[in-house]
């Protein structure tokens, strides 16, 4: 499945090789974009959004995954 | 449509729609006993975002044990009930969503109801699991004065289940 990703202005995406496991699929997304984007493991967070961003499209029968700005400040308040 | 997304296995999504049901199922328990117990709604509401974006991350990875809902006396600390959903993984073929609301509100309703109280979502997961913004390690209070009295399977989904515990 591909992957789409933003980092500030950019537009990244690429190829996810095929998994019925949703840990998996998480685990090679994170890997692939800490891999190519290193200053995104920096920022924390980053499983957190992958894993929402993969549950997201897929709980939609989506078969792209949009995980949006990585590089963006969360408006997720804290508590 | 990418040529690669036809390969896209219908488990995946099942699961993904599973994890989704569960997160939402669990935050509806929670708001189930916050309203019997005559309890304020509007904390968990401000914080609803930061706590199934907790679960949705970690039931995602399989990481998530047991989401608790405590509420205690804020005068003394001490815990009045506590409401376990303790989360089992159990793929299966039928696409299922299903959660027995009448008996989790019967469990709730035998509880009472808590005027003056608060209360907080905590969760255990497994070692090493994925920090979550807005969520920090804690420790349960004390229950060791009150008994469990389990409810059996209160969600059932294709993926993952939920059983029930309260504490009174």
């Amino acid at each position: 499945m591909l992957v789409k990703y933003r980092t500030s202005q950019s537009s990244h995406t690429f190829e996810l090789p095929d998994s019925g496991d949703l840990a998996v699929l998480c685990a090679q997304a994170e890997e692939r974009i800490k891999r190519d984007h290193p200053e995104l493991a920096q920022r924390g967070f980053l499983t957190e959004r992958v894993a929402n961003g993969l549950l997201n499209s897929l709980a939609v029968n989506a078969t792209e995954v949009d995980l949006g700005d990585l590089a963006a400040a969360s408006a997720r308040p804290r508590t | 449509m990418s040529a690669a997304g036809v390969n896209v296995r219908a488990s995946v999504h099942v699961t993904a729609r599973a994890y989704t049901y569960l997160a939402n199922e669990i935050s509806r328990v929670f708001y189930e006993a916050i309203h019997a117990g005559g309890l304020d709604p509007s904390d968990y509401a401000n914080n609803q975002e930061t706590i199934e974006a907790g679960l949705r991350s970690w039931l995602t990875l399989r990481q998530l044990e047991t989401a608790y809902l405590e509420i205690y006396d804020p005068g003394t600390g001490r815990m009045v009930t506590r409401i376990d959903l303790t989360i089992a993984y159990d793929e299966t073929t039928e696409e299922t969503y299903h959660t027995a609301i009448e008996d989790v509100r019967a469990a709730i309703g035998q509880a009472g109801e808590f005027p003056g109280c608060r209360y907080r979502v905590v969760v255990s997961t497994i070692p090493g699991a994925v920090p979550v913004k807005g969520w920090g390690p804690t420790d349960l209070q004390s229950v060791d004065h009150l008994k469990p009295h389990p409810v059996g399977t209160v969600i059932k989904t294709a993926a993952a289940s939920s059983g029930m515990s309260i504490w009174h």
